[in-house]
């Protein structure tokens, strides 16, 4: 998995790249814990290839904690097989997917 | 003029390593293998400018040979430095041949010879070939010149006043130039590499020893020299005065015998090699006579006591009385002449320990950063991998007795790591272990599960993966007619997958026991089990309830992969989505869709570790070939077991040995029709 940041301002965008599953999930979630001064958070999964439920648990996490803090939260540039497993999970109802 | 072609003297190794880096970085030439020679040839070349257009001042020649010498080795590595220190060493020597100064000529040529050796050595084994700071730099070219300045004392024992003037003469300017030119060299290449000196916060034990090393060699140098002066001054006075005090007696000898005409006594009685003897009587009126003067008195001469130092006839003379006769002899002797020799041991004695000093410092450097600090590299650079997580680095520094038992000591540590963490990985194996079994235990595991009804036939199987994974299934009659079966899997894996897997198990069953009806089960389950849900795990489950009598099966699909519908031996997709998946957000409204079965239809639940099972070539097993599998023909009439050993079967076929990560999960329920009383 990759991993890059992009802080513009209290906008944060985080690229996932490769596969988010149980081994690679926690780094995610350890890169977006307690953030300060974001007002927007947005995952963009351009090169994501799989996820798997651990990294879904990251994403409704996220959709949680940014919820509780007034924040936005969004998706964008998910691929056919990922935007399946979304509507699947029926996350695509929940989660601001673009 | 001639300060003007100093100065450019003194750039000329500067402006040569400038542009030589600049070739090696914006050409190929940095590409080229013999670079080192061919720069060696340049700075051979500027050394042997440097002897062919020095700077005379009618003193001496100066320039910076040597400075060429050390800028070849420090940029360009100890081979340039050799060949330049051969051609510029070689060149000086035959230089006199064509008219060059001879008298330096020995001390010139060796000096340029040791430079390149010590500039050689330096760069092979102390710097080992990376760049090193101005200060250092400019170390070495003054130490270098004093080194020159000795070697001209050295080659002229035998005319030690012409060396001893020389040296006076030229040697600050001369090391000070080559030093100089050193520093300039290294800072001006810093420079275009664009190198910046970042000062670390906490500095290396190298540097700290370095700076106490300087401290220390500073202190000692200043006391030593203090003190050899001191002695020499004391020594100086003496021999001073027991010269002074012989040629009196001389003198007196000479009355005495009264052969000798005083006033011309100063033709044949001198004190040392320029100073005089002074004659006069008791009131001071000279009689010897002193050519080109008219002085009278001693007065006059500068003579006012007995004895002591003063201008006597226009020079800073020491000088000492006695009266015989009743004549006053004076013995006068030039400071110069008194202190000669012990200037010349005292700037020997400088230039002694500056190289004794020199030399220590480069020595103790080398010895410890052999012995201590590349074994403390070692150490740590293995000690880096072991904490990057490779335990099998096992340390091997072992060139004394002090590192061999670190080395040691850090294995038999490591090794009772790898011990423990092995002990404990098998106990937690074995902890996990447990959990699979009473997880899979728990769930109802005898098939037919119903041996007494007709009107089902249901079977369902789980296979887990190595690790403790959250996939269940569930099947219970809540009433006579209303079966409920599901299938679930909890994101991630693990006992906390595991002991969430049955929270919600055990929750859904549970309330479908109260009787409510499926979307009430599923909306309240949701609620429960968002509460104290911090970790964020949720799970995905589809739950069906079919009324036996009826046929009418409702269900509702909380996130969880499409079941297959297989009616009349076509296969079908439940594509339809209630909402969300359990535990996800709290206050969901989840969607109940219902379908009328007819005898013989089959319901397949299966989780996701069977259209994600992975074959070699890593493609995933995928939706279409489940459904394709179960449209088969032969599929019609099997029972619940048969189409699920087909799955399976089809898998295992599949995945051919690749081993698998998820659990494997299944649940089939066959509708055989409404329920006839067994007679």
């Amino acid at each position: 998995m990759t991993l890059e940041k992009i802080q513009n301002g209290t906008e944060l965008t985080v690229k996932v790249g490769g596969r988010l599953d149980t081994s690679t999930a926690p780094q995610l979630e350890e890169a977006v814990r307690n953030l300060e001064n974001v007002s927007s958070l947005t995952f963009d999964f351009q090169d994501l290839e799989y996820i798997s439920s651990a990294g879904l648990r990251v994403i409704l996490l996220e959709k949680k904690t940014m919820g509780a803090n007034g924040g936005s939260f969004t998706v964008i540039n998910i691929n056919s097989t990922i935007r399946e497993i979304f509507d699947i999970t029926g996350f695509s109802g929940i989660i601001d997917v673009k | 003029m001639i300060e003007i072609r100093l100065v450019l003297m003194t750039l000329l190794p500067m402006s040569l390593s400038v542009i030589l880096r600049l070739l090696e970085k914006k050409t190929s030439f940095s590409k080229f293998k013999g670079k080192d020679i061919v720069a060696g040839l340049v700075f051979g070349a500027a050394a042997v400018f440097c002897t062919e257009f020095g700077v005379d001042t009618g003193m001496a020649i100066y320039n910076t040979r040597d400075a060429s010498v050390i800028c070849a080795g420090l940029f360009f590595g100890w081979r340039a430095s050799a060949v330049s220190a051969l051609i510029g060493s070689v060149e000086r020597y035959l230089a006199p041949l064509w008219g060059v100064g001879i008298y330096t000529r020995m001390a010139c040529s060796i000096a340029t010879a040791c430079a390149g050796v010590f500039t050689s050595l330096l760069v092979k084994y102390l710097f080992e070939n990376r760049t090193i700071s101005w200060i250092k730099g400019f170390a070495m070219g003054a130490f270098i010149e004093v080194f020159h300045m000795l070697m001209v004392f050295v080659t002229h024992l035998n005319d030690i006043d012409k060396a001893f003037t020389v040296v006076t003469e030229c040697s600050a300017l001369m090391i000070f130039m080559n030093a100089t030119g050193v520093a300039l060299a290294i800072m001006a290449t810093d420079l275009i590499e664009n190198k910046k000196i970042m000062r670390e916060k906490i500095e290396k034990v190298s540097v700290q020893l370095e700076y106490g090393l300087a401290v220390a060699m500073v202190i000692g140098f200043v006391l030593s020299i203090r003190f050899t002066s001191l002695l020499q001054s004391k020594i100086t006075a003496t021999d001073t005065e027991s010269l002074l005090k012989n040629s009196i007696s001389v003198v007196e000898n000479d009355i005495f015998q009264g052969k000798t005409d005083l006033r011309t006594i100063s033709k044949f009685r001198h004190v040392g090699s320029t100073g005089r003897i002074i004659i006069s009587d008791s009131n001071g009126n000279i009689i010897s006579d002193i050519e080109n003067s008219d002085v009278r008195t001693l007065e006059e001469a500068g003579i006012t006591s007995f004895d002591g130092k003063a201008d006597v006839l226009g020079i800073t003379s020491y000088y000492m009385s006695g009266e015989y006769n009743g004549y006053r002899i004076v013995a006068v002797l030039p400071e110069k002449e008194a202190d000669f020799s012990s200037e010349v041991s005292i700037y020997v004695s400088i230039f002694m320990e500056l190289l004794v000093f020199a030399l220590l410092f480069i020595m103790l450097t080398v010895l410890v950063r052999r012995l201590i600090l590349k074994n403390v590299d070692r150490i740590n650079s293995d000690l880096k991998k072991i904490t990057d997580g490779d335990l099998t680095v096992s340390l091997n520094v072992k060139s004394n007795e002090e590192f061999k038992s670190i080395s040691d000591g850090i294995n038999s540590t490591v090794d009772k790591l790898k011990q423990l963490i092995d002990e404990a990985n098998a106990r937690i194996d074995k902890e996990l272990m447990l959990a699979k079994h009473i997880q899979s235990e728990s769930l109802p595991c005898v098939f037919p599960p119903y041996p007494n009804r007709t009107d089902i036939d249901l079977f369902a199987d789980m296979q887990t993966a190595k690790q403790v994974g959250g996939d269940f299934y569930d099947f219970f009659f809540a009433s006579e007619n209303r079966l409920f079966f599901m299938i679930a899997d909890v994101s991630g894996k693990g006992i906390p997958a595991a002991l969430f897997m049955m929270r919600a198990r055990t929750l859904i069953r549970n309330l479908a026991q109260t009787g409510a009806d499926l979307s009430d089960i599923v909306n309240r389950a949701n609620n429960d089990l968002c509460e104290n849900n911090d970790s964020g795990m949720f799970v995905t489950s589809w739950i069906g309830c079919l009324d036996t009598d009826t046929g009418i099966l409702s269900y509702c699909n909380a996130g969880h992969n499409p079941p297959v519908f297989v009616s009349g031996g076509k296969a079908e997709m439940l594509r339809s989505v209630s909402g969300l998946v359990l535990a996800g957000l709290p206050g969901i409204q989840y969607k109940i869709f219902t379908r009328q079965l007819s005898a013989g239809d089959k319901v397949y639940l299966y989780t996701d570790g069977i259209t994600e099972a992975i074959n070699l070539s890593c493609q995933m097993f995928s939706e279409e070939r489940l459904e394709s599998l179960l449209s088969s023909e032969e599929n019609r009439v099997n029972s619940s077991e048969e189409t699920c050993e087909i799955v399976k079967y089809a898998v295992k076929q599949f995945t051919a040995g690749e081993e698998q990560f998820d659990d494997i999960t299944m649940l089939c329920l066959k509708y055989k029709g409404k329920k006839r009383s067994i007679s």
